[in-house]
């Protein structure tokens, strides 16, 4: 609903720049017959209702930019939350009075805002629609008994003026006692009404202007809307009558005007702006073809300029937005097969000269990003590997990713007038069982003006961020190379298959350098780890079973020990994720069992921080804590460590240390003997 | 409210029933769907409203009058002359006949009337 409402606030500062316009073409268009002024107010409904719209060359609001969110739907949760109006001092001023989130909240105080203004918004609404919803049946109660007239028209004398009500079948209701030259006048107003489908048009315009009712730019609008429908309906019976009928139609007018109702008053006759209309009526005059002529063209202009969207201009944002979109959007995977046909795989290792090597590599660049970027940003994107990140990850992990909107804040220009944005993304992620995951993307663009147009001359996302992306919910083997290069392959097992094979050559794995095999869901899934060396000779071998239904992660280490024998072990997960932790402690038959967030958190953040390395020494189980992980109740991690920093990972029983040995021992125990106490001990047979 | 008091709806319902009652319900709502353009439960709605003011009786699904057209057309035109011509009935009847030309016929009917009032 926050996102709706933000939506619903951009929509309205675009609107508010097209009212503001159609205002001052309605001032020049003041002799020129309504019916053009009324057709520009359609501009403002559909910027009023549609979030998005196409591009033309021709767009006026070139200056504003809608097709840029002035306001991003992520507001909420940004570290220096700002609003990109393009306009320089509201720029400034709202961007000054937004609060940026302490540290110590919890919450972001503008995620707190936005909330209120959204709950703010939503009453508003409701209570504008119930009022409506009265009056309309207090309007229909009212007219309950109104009697026949004519085929559609009828009379009561319940009413003081005229008008018309209903979707489907618009009935004209008329005041009791009216002259017969009173009634044809009216009645034809108003049959002209229901022609034009002002009965729907009024009721839509209505229904927007309820949206966006916090903006008074939108009433002054709607107001003015009605006016020009009025007008415009009163020429259009003048003009179609036989004789002139303006004095006897204007002073129908004034004998009809005496009471005025609610606002939202069905379509009348008489009920408003009376002496502007009546003004209108008198001076009106058939327009000459050229008046006329000059008039429509310029209606047409206006709607084209402020219903369509700039093209992407030479902007240094605009420029920078379509870059972004094009490379968080992966929707071709052929750079990715170029890289694989020649065996790179992933983004780490390797050097230059292997890349620029591949036939075909840099033409495929060159065709993607070659008009967006500069010579040297586009080569040393692609020197770096940042540039194809996204293609590698998609193809990797069988993701696809479609950028959804940019917003950029300017950094700083520089004195060679190199403008530096930093931008964020918003994305969806789809997964290959079909869920769909919003995620939000970093980094920074640095702009240069190159042969007149703005291009990217440095591109430098968030480090492993849309790997990490990309990944997420995903089970993973995370095997991390920490010999001296002698490993040749790295082979991952199930009982029937052949999970992965890793190619140990220097090329990306070198040393401590990392491999990740994506696991499939399965619990409790047995699996063989191999290293194999130059000439397939077996260096290790280790069999784990691990749960890999919530997306659990296992970090895995190849090592040489001591005495130069091969090693793997099993490194506390990074990307533990728990909703419950035990403690034991030693022998003791009592255990604590938390489910406190807190705790929790406080728990697997230790245990996310260790770094182990196996080391030749003895438990001492009298000063051991056991720690368990829980997530939606598996068993998902298991630690054991005593007071000198021994550990036991996972149930088994080979021993490492921390290689910061910084493991918070007495904390732990004192989260364990302070917390059994309370009411959330409970006596068990410590088993560890 | 006084009874004899009717908006424009009740007035114009009532006219069909002093002109057919005693009449049957159902085509006491033909006749309004045709002539006042109702629908059967706005005819039944205003059936009932008039009832418990007492001014006609519904009974086995047949409409009846209680209040006779002249009582009602009598109050009206009081109602008139009260509200727009204080009271007076030469006002009224000077205004009435502004730049209009009456019959002989029209004048001695008047004439009789004046003098069985004055008597």
């Amino acid at each position: 609903m926050t996102e709706l409402f933000i939506k619903v606030l951009n929509m309205s500062i675009t609107a508010t720049y097209v009212t503001l316009v159609v205002i001052i073409v309605r001032m020049f268009l003041r002799k020129a017959p309504k019916i053009y002024s009324y057709g520009l107010w359609s501009v403002v409904f559909f910027r009023l209702i549609c979030p998005f719209s196409f591009s033309s060359p021709f767009s006026l609001l070139v200056r504003i930019k809608p097709n840029q969110d002035y306001i991003p739907s992520n507001i909420g949760m940004m570290s220096k939350p700002s609003i990109d109006t393009e306009i320089d001092t509201i720029h400034r001023i709202v961007n000054q009075s937004l609060p940026a989130p302490t540290v110590i909240a919890s919450v972001n105080p503008m995620q707190i805002i936005i909330g209120v203004l959204t709950v703010v918004w939503i009453i508003g609404m409701s209570v504008l629609l119930l009022y409506s919803i009265y009056s309309y049946f207090r309007i229909i109660n009212r007219v309950q008994f109104a009697t026949l007239l004519a085929e559609g028209v009828y009379e009561t004398d319940q009413i003081k003026t005229p008008f018309v009500i209903g979707v489907f079948r618009p009935k004209i209701y008329l005041p009791l006692g009216l002259q017969e030259k009173e009634r044809k006048i009216v009645i034809s107003h108003e049959q002209t009404h229901i022609k034009r489908l002002d009965h729907w048009i009024k009721p839509l315009a209505f229904l927007s202007l309820m949206l966006h009712w916090f903006n008074p730019f939108i009433w002054i609008s709607y107001l003015l809307m009605v006016k020009d429908m009025e007008m415009s309906c009163d020429e259009s019976v003048i003009v179609r009558s036989l004789s002139d009928i303006r004095a006897n139609y204007s002073s129908t007018m004034l004998c009809l005007s005496a009471k005025r109702s609610g606002l939202l008053i069905p379509l009348a006759f008489g009920e408003s702006n009376i002496t502007s209309r009546v003004k209108n009526i008198l001076k009106y005059r058939k327009q000459g073809f050229w008046g006329g002529a000059v008039a429509l063209i310029i209606v047409v202009i206006l709607t084209i300029g402020l219903l369509s969207n700039p093209f992407n201009a030479n902007t240094p944002e605009a420029r920078a937005e379509e870059f972004l979109l094009r490379y968080y959007t992966i929707d071709d995977t052929y750079t990715a097969e170029l890289l694989f046909s020649q065996g790179i795989n992933s983004t780490t290792g390797g050097n230059d000269s292997v890349l620029t090597e591949i036939p075909g590599l840099q033409d495929a660049l060159t065709s993607k990003y070659g008009e967006l970027m500069t010579e040297k940003g586009l080569m040393e994107s692609a020197s770096n590997r940042v540039i194809l990140e996204g293609e590698i990850a998609a193809i990797q992990y069988g993701s696809r990713l479609k950028a959804e909107t940019v917003s950029l804040i300017e950094i700083s220009e520089a004195e060679n007038s190199d403008i530096t944005f930093h931008y964020n993304i918003t994305a969806k992620v789809a997964s290959n069982k079909g869920d769909e995951e919003a995620i939000q993307l970093n980094g920074v663009l640095i702009m240069k003006e190159v042969e007149g147009k703005w291009r990217i001359d440095l591109f430098r996302p968030e480090s492993g961020e849309l790997e990490r992306v990309m990944q997420h919910g995903k089970p993973f083997i995370h095997v991390t190379n920490k010999t001296k290069d002698s490993i040749k392959t790295v082979e991952i097992n199930t009982k029937n298959n052949t999970i992965g094979t890793m190619y140990a050559d220097n090329t990306f794995f070198g040393i401590s350098g990392t491999f990740s095999f994506e696991m499939p869901y399965t619990s409790n899934l047995d699996f063989t780890v191999k290293a194999l060396g130059a000439d397939n000779n077996l260096l290790a071998e280790k069999t784990y079973v691990s749960d890999f239904s919530k997306g659990n992660d296992i970090s895995l280490v190849i090592d040489q020990n001591d005495r130069g024998l091969f090693v793997i072990y099993q490194m506390p997960t990074k990307n533990l994720i728990a909703d419950e932790v035990s403690v034991f402690f030693s022998l003791m038959s009592y255990a604590l069992f938390e489910t406190d967030d807190v705790i929790v958190e406080e728990l697997a953040n230790i245990y996310k921080e260790l770094d182990l390395e196996p080391v030749d020494a003895e438990m001492d189980i009298k000063s051991m804590l056991f720690i368990v992980f829980y997530n939606d109740g598996n068993p998902v991690a298991k630690l054991s460590v005593d007071e000198k920093g021994i550990f036991w990972l996972n149930g088994e029983t080979d021993t490492y240390r921390s290689i910061n040995n910084d493991f918070p021992y007495e904390r732990v125990k004192e989260i364990y003997s302070g917390e059994v106490k309370g009411s959330q001990g409970k006596s068990i047979k410590a088993s560890p | 409210m006084d009874k004899n008091k009717l908006f424009d709806a009740e007035y114009k319902f009532m006219c069909i029933i002093w002109e057919h009652e005693p009449v049957n319900s159902t085509e006491l709502s033909k006749l309004s769907s045709s002539l006042l353009g109702w629908k059967k439960p706005t005819t039944y709605t205003m059936i009932r409203k008039l009832a418990e003011k007492e001014l006609i009786v519904n009974e086995n699904a047949t409409v009846t009058a209680i209040v006779k057209r002249e009582q009602v057309q009598k109050y009206e035109s009081e109602q008139i002359i009260e509200k727009n011509f204080d009271g007076s009935l030469p006002t009224f009847l000077s205004a009435f006949l502004d730049n209009k030309r009456i019959t002989e016929k029209e004048a001695s009917e008047l004439k009789r009337i004046i003098e069985e009032a004055t008597k």
